[in-house]
């Protein structure tokens, strides 16, 4: 009954003119970003983090999280309508989205992909309500070598799922955790690996090498190719026409197959949204009803991936709210908000700032509300900046960069560090590393090392203490599982044989 | 899996070399542990760089030995799985372009260069217009209106409204600033 009352009022309170402001401009924003195909959804929330310094917490993360849910779902209308994908989790959406659309059907696509982010949003977002506070009462007994296997569980499974190749997702992580390492010492106060650099003795921010990763990175990365976009093969004919709910009831096999799928890869560190929308096409592929048809613009092929996407924003937001660690890049982001208004997410934010957490969880669900609604009838101006010179956008992301950046602890030198990690960026975008491990690995390493030490200290180095907790020893045995079974796949389909040809 | 080509096993050598000169350097690290028993300020980083070099003594083992890329993740390879079935998504080749990126780098190391000297007003009309000129966006009239209103409207958004304190520049350019943001009313 508690958490009714206070989702009461977080709803009052989403209805305070600052806070239903920054709703309603992380909703346009998310859109926007989610429509511009040079702009991915990462980078533009890390784009609006300085416009967040001077809020309150409250509207400053219910900004970015109004942009987060609404960029899942407003990528869709460029991939049906034009055949290019805002984000890549939209890519599934060209198979059924786009043909249905070529088919003459655009409007109805464009209305399954509304029904399955409002039912998407609205469940997520409950999931995430009824899941956050009995998951932060057991947090609450986690200690120091719990929290340490929980990291490396969340380092490894982002590793583990994500990454085109495993090493180069592993030497992305140890990248981040090694820069993580940078500056003076936290346990002993020693100096490391400054080499008498005055801009590296305060240690490296996480939000310098997120900005230039992932925004200069990327703008360098299209610079280099002169922002050749794709010509946009439809006209502007946008229409939404939303499906009969009898015809929605039809589906409710593929509907709850994609929830739980979006909702058990946000929960996962490092899946995230374009893995679920993926993988919920390719489950639908194997087990859905109308399978045989699936590629050939049947409703299905649109449902799953966006209802998966969608899906995974609150099993996202639920470690960040309760362990303070974030799976992905935009809750990386919402989590530097946090920090920069001096609120560590844990398990006691939930008695020390109920109503902020509330409010929260209230301008969620309201925010799925606006952007169906967004979706709904302003969505024809709003793909009409697909049209707008990327190397313009381009240019502006680059002095967001710089600004965001340097407005943080307004330091000249960390705009160096943005440039070199910029120059990062593009290198790890060009050789195939991913970013995702790095990011994480440069904000987890020092909770990571800090919880390492503490439990070294605390058991006498004792290193066996992590298999004999109960939490510690699930998670890390998780984490052994998730790393082992991609790699003894590979190993036992790809590797022996290729050792055993080596012999021949 | 396609055969790895040799030039591809640079990237890890040079990770290799950088790790190991990273690990030596570590043990130069003051602070030890109580007692030179007990884990000092140098075991994180070294756990790291040590299990850095052994991801990449391992690709560099497969590529070198039995012509093999490295393994991917366990979703990526669903992930491909089923972008694989579908013919309707194929990746267009992509064009490398050095000199442009050399510029683009350049171009963008130069404005973290003159910013504190020159200010933000003229190093950021200056940058936005190059920027979208080497972007291959050739509008004259646009690109000079979209840089000159768009240094303005960052200027006025983020000095008024955010309470930045962007760069002045330094002797004449601290001038032409102070006069600009009396302009613009943000003083």
């Amino acid at each position: 009954m508690e958490i009714f009352a206070l989702l009461g009022a977080g709803f009052a309170n989403v209805f305070v003119p600052a806070n239903l402001l920054a709703l309603a401009i992380g909703t346009v924003a998310g859109m926007l970003v989610a429509v511009l195909p040079g702009l991915t959804l990462v980078m533009g929330v890390v784009l609006a983090l300085p416009f967040t310094y001077t809020l309150g917490i409250t509207p400053a993360v219910i900004l970015l999280t109004a942009m987060y849910i609404t960029g899942t779902y407003g990528g869709a209308f460029t991939a049906i309508l034009f055949k290019v994908p805002g984000e890549p989790l939209d890519v599934p959406l060209l198979w059924d989205g786009w043909r249905m659309a070529q088919a003459g059907r655009p409007a109805e696509a464009l209305g399954w992909t509304l029904f399955a982010a409002f039912f998407a949003g609205i469940l997520t977002v409950s999931a995430m309500v009824l899941m956050a506070v009995p998951f932060a009462k057991f947090a609450l007994k986690f200690d120091a070598p719990d929290y340490f296997a929980i990291i490396v569980f969340g380092l490894t499974s982002v590793v583990a799922l994500g990454g085109a190749s495993l090493t180069n997702a592993f030497i992305s992580m140890f990248v981040g955790l090694f820069i993580a390492t940078i500056g003076v010492d936290e346990t002993f106060g020693a100096e490391r690996f400054v080499f008498g650099v005055p801009l590296l003795a305060d240690g490296v921010e996480y939000l310098t090498v997120m900005v230039g990763a992932y925004g200069l990175g990327e703008v360098l990365v299209r610079f280099e190719q002169g922002f050749k976009t794709a010509p946009l093969s439809m006209g502007a004919r946008v229409q939404t026409k939303l499906p009969k709910l009898i015809d929605a009831m039809r589906m409710r096999a593929t509907i709850f197959r994609s929830s739980l799928i979006g909702l058990l890869c946000g929960i996962i560190p490092g899946a995230g949204a374009t893995i679920a929308s993926f993988v919920s096409y390719g489950v639908e592929r194997q087990y859905g009803e109308h399978k045989g048809k699936l590629g050939s613009g049947i409703p299905e092929g649109i449902v799953a991936p966006q209802i998966a996407s969608t899906a995974s924003v609150g099993g996202h937001m639920v470690p960040l709210l309760v362990l303070g660690i974030p799976g992905s890049g935009a809750t990386a982001v919402i989590l530097g908000a946090f920090l920069l208004h001096g609120v560590q997410p844990g398990p006691q934010i939930f008695q020390t700032q109920p109503l902020m957490v509330y409010t929260l969880f209230a301008s969620m669900f309201v925010a799925v509300f606006a952007m169906c609604l967004l979706g709904y009838f302003a969505i024809k101006p709003l793909v009409r900046v697909l049209y707008f010179p990327e190397a313009i956008t381009s240019a502006y992301v680059v002095m967001l960069c710089f600004i965001g950046a340097f407005a943080a602890r307004n330091n000249l030198t960390d705009l160096w560090m943005v440039g070199v990690f910029g120059v990062v960026g593009y290198l790890f975008e060009r050789f195939k590393f991913p970013i995702a491990p790095m990011i994480l690995g440069t904000i987890l390493g020092p909770t990571a090392e800090r919880t390492f030490q503490t439990t070294m200290i605390s058991f006498q180095n004792d290193w066996t203490i992590f298999f004999q907790r109960p939490v510690s020893g699930t998670v890390i045995l998780l984490a052994a599982v998730a790393l082992g079974v991609p790699v003894f796949k590979a190993w036992r389909e790809t590797y022996i044989p290729a050792i055993r040809r080596g012999r021949k | 899996m396609d055969k790895p080509s040799r030039k591809d096993t640079i990237p890890y050598f040079i990770v290799l070399a950088i790790s190991a000169a990273l690990f030596w350097h570590a043990g130069s690290i003051g602070s030890m542990g109580s007692g030179g028993r007990a884990i000092g300020a140098d075991f994180w980083p070294r756990l790291i760089l040590g299990l850095a070099m052994c991801v990449c003594v391992f690709e560099l083992v497969f590529r070198w030995f039995f012509d093999m890329e490295g393994m991917g993740g366990l979703l990526s390879q669903v992930e491909q799985q089923v972008a694989g079935d579908q013919d309707e998504v194929e990746d267009e080749p992509v064009e490398y372009h050095l000199p442009r990126l050399l510029t683009g780098i350049g171009l963008t190391l130069a404005y973290v260069w003159v910013l504190p000297i020159v200010g933000f007003a003229i190093a950021s009309l200056i940058f936005i217009a190059l920027f979208i000129w080497l972007g291959t966006y050739r509008k004259t009239k646009v690109v000079a209106l979209v840089s000159v209103i768009g240094t303005l409207v960052l200027m006025f958004l983020f000095m008024k409204v955010v309470y930045v304190s962007l760069p002045l520049g330094t002797g004449i350019f601290e001038t032409l600033s102070v006069k600009l943001i009396g302009l613009l009313g943000i003083r």
